[in-house]
């Protein structure tokens, strides 16, 4: 089967400091299917951007290490390759936009220069074609006069024009797989809006799949087609994206969910997930989401779950859906 | 652009200026009498008088300094007490030796120090940037006057490489040059790799790492070019100082350059001289920071082109 383009088994990465090894991706598996989008949603902290870095293997290393697991791109594992053959997949197979359009393009070059060096690194054309996909590109992400922003400085440009030009730069070796780390937190509620709709029309032009990491649920609910919901580094729900708005299973997926708020409902508060994701070299013993879950038992305060399939392609890390059968839904 | 040039060069023009003025003044009300000096203890007052009537020294010191800075203008800073020729002449033929001093020194500096800087923020935490560091921190900590004088020891008197005194030829400017240079050097290298180091920890230096492309090209185009700002500030008030003349290295080497005549000048209330001196080496800081302030926009277009962000 060559539809999946991603596939990333029990991969762990851990950071090694002062305070000992710390899990900050603790065993994820999941798959990227060709065409489609997958979502990784979960609180600061608990650890989506870093599975990302990962798959690019631009994690911050030292102190961080990928301890265990694989990450198949073409059936290629990337965490065995060397720094030259990884470069060669950067960029050309596996693109990536970042959370902050601000700051990500360098200030002292040209928008121009930033895009022909992209083209330029993979492909063996000249100044004169690269310029002309540049171009091509600037206009294809619906920025006008692409002659002009060829020339500008990113300190000329907004926020909301530099992500698309972020886009741009991605896309112009025409990826496999776009990885969108929160491409819209820093910006306008409308231009996120459009930046969002920008993506998946290039997703349907292109064929490109995309992993889209946010906090956001409606983001996830608007973009993706399967979700990954992460924990501490763990995945704690892994789901078509219709299942998992129809059967939040996890009680942390469920909390996410009514965090939405809503124009529909009479509310005078948000509806918030009491206390916070725990530091990574302060987990609990048991379940990792068990001091801020309303269901936790005794076993959850002792024992971890594992992940067990409740349905076909939906799992769920919670010993009120384990394999054992004995479900203490209350 | 045309007109930040033109506000640089005005406030350059009044700098100059101000230190005109404060230097006249401050060395006409110093103790010791230039005249008294000159013609010995043995001088009747008659004719201290009347050589100080001369020299125009018993008119008000607004009129003095009145005439002093218009014939500065034209280009004549009268002439030295002592060795009876123009000041202009006299700083003209020191600069010489000075100006090849520097350039070798300067040279020498910039290109280890940006080496060195860069290896070290390349190779962050490894041994190559440990043993950089340590050279760095000797080099700004060693005198550079015991500097040279160990470089005259090891490389003039026992491995004979190099000539220890003079200036006669480019060997001569060896020892000095490296005695002179050590110091900017270290601190430019040091400076450079802070720089490059804060560089790294930016996004876009993730965002060129996700794009795939080469290591050099990385640390060349998108951190180095980033890092020069602060370098270039260090850099250009090091250029400053070696070209002002190094009194100490000029006098160990026995080079006459500026250094070794502003001391002599001192030391004989050779007034005119010394205005004179002090003249060029504001001249000098003057045009070097102009220079630094152009590479400035040359380097970073947030300078070049002016305006904030464009909001959304």
């Amino acid at each position: 089967m060559s539809d999946i383009i991603l596939d990333v088994k029990d991969l762990s990465m851990s950071f090694f400091t002062d305070q000992g090894e710390l899990p900050a991706v603790n065993r994820v598996s999941f798959q990227v299917e060709k065409g489609r989008t997958l979502g990784i949603v979960g609180e600061s902290g608990c650890g989506k951007s870093m599975t990302s870095l990962c798959v690019m293997r631009l994690f911050p290393s030292p102190p961080g290490r990928i301890v265990g697991g694989s990450i198949l791109f073409h059936g290629q594992d990337l965490t065995k390759l060397s720094k030259k053959e990884m470069r060669a997949i950067r960029g050309k197979g596996i693109a990536m936009i970042f959370q902050e359009p601000m700051t990500s393009l360098n200030p002292v070059l040209t928008i121009g220069k930033q895009l022909t060096e992209a083209i330029m690194a993979h492909e063996t054309v000249s100044k004169a074609e690269a310029r002309a996909r540049a171009l091509h590109m600037i206009d294809l992400v619906g920025i006008p006069m692409p002659e002009k922003i060829y020339a500008s400085c990113p300190h000329q440009l907004s926020g909301g024009m530099r992500q698309r030009i972020m886009i741009a730069m991605a896309l112009s070796c025409k990826p496999d797989l776009l990885i969108c780390d929160e491409p819209t937190t820093a910006l306008d509620v409308t231009i996120q809006a459009q930046i969002l709709d920008l993506i998946n029309r290039l997703k349907n032009e292109t064929g490109t799949s995309v992993m889209m990491i946010t906090h956001d649920m409606g983001v996830i609910n608007e973009m993706t087609d399967t979700v990954l919901v992460m924990y501490a580094g763990q995945v704690v729900e892994y789901a078509a994206t219709g299942e998992l708005f129809s059967r939040p299973s996890h009680p942390y997926t469920t909390g996410l969910i009514a965090s939405i708020p809503s124009l529909d409902r009479e509310e005078e508060e948000l509806n918030v997930i009491p206390g916070a994701v725990p530091m990574l070299y302060e987990l609990p013993e048991g379940c990792l989401f068990c001091p801020r879950c309303p269901y936790a038992t005794d076993r959850c305060r002792k024992e971890r779950p594992e992940l067990s399939e409740i349905a076909p392609g939906h799992q769920v890390r919670c010993f009120r859906y384990s394999s054992d059968g004995k479900e203490e839904r209350p | 652009m045309v007109n930040f040039l033109v506000r640089r060069v005005l406030q350059a023009l009044g700098v100059i200026l101000a230190i005109s003025l404060i230097t006249f003044f401050i060395l006409n009300i110093v103790p010791g009498d230039p005249v008294q000096i000159m013609l010995g203890d043995l001088a009747t007052p008659e004719t201290v008088a009347q050589v100080r009537a001369q020299m125009g020294l018993d008119k008000p010191v607004w009129l003095q300094y009145l005439n002093w800075a218009g014939n500065m203008l034209r280009g004549d800073f009268g002439s030295s007490y002592f060795q009876h020729r123009p000041v202009m002449e006299l700083l003209l033929v020191s600069f010489g030796y000075t100006i090849r001093l520097a350039s070798f020194s300067y040279l020498l500096a910039v290109t280890i120090g940006l080496a060195f800087g860069i290896l070290a923020a390349v190779f962050h935490n490894k041994w190559v940037d440990k043993v950089l560091m340590v050279l760095a921190v000797g080099g700004i900590s060693a005198p550079n006057f015991w500097v040279a004088i160990i470089l005259q020891i090891v490389f003039g008197l026992t491995l004979k490489w190099f000539p220890i005194s003079g200036a006669k030829d480019f060997s001569y400017y060896v020892l000095p040059a490296i005695a002179l240079g050590t110091r900017y050097a270290a601190s430019i290298a040091r400076i450079t790799r802070n720089s490059m180091l804060e560089v790294s920890k930016q996004d876009y230096m993730r965002t060129a790492e996700a794009k795939g492309l080469r290591d050099w090209l990385i640390v060349m185009r998108h951190a180095f070019r980033n890092a020069l700002i602060p370098v270039i500030t260090v850099a250009g008030t090091d250029l400053g100082n070696i070209l002002t003349g190094s009194m100490l290295i000029e006098s160990v080497f026995q080079i006459s350059g500026i250094g070794k005549l502003m001391v002599d000048a001192i030391g004989q209330r050779d007034l005119p001289l010394v205005q004179g001196g002090v003249m060029y080496i504001a001249f000098i800081c003057v045009v070097i920071y102009l220079i630094v302030d152009i590479l400035y926009a040359v380097v970073d277009p947030r300078i070049r082109l002016g305006g904030g962000t464009r909001s959304e």
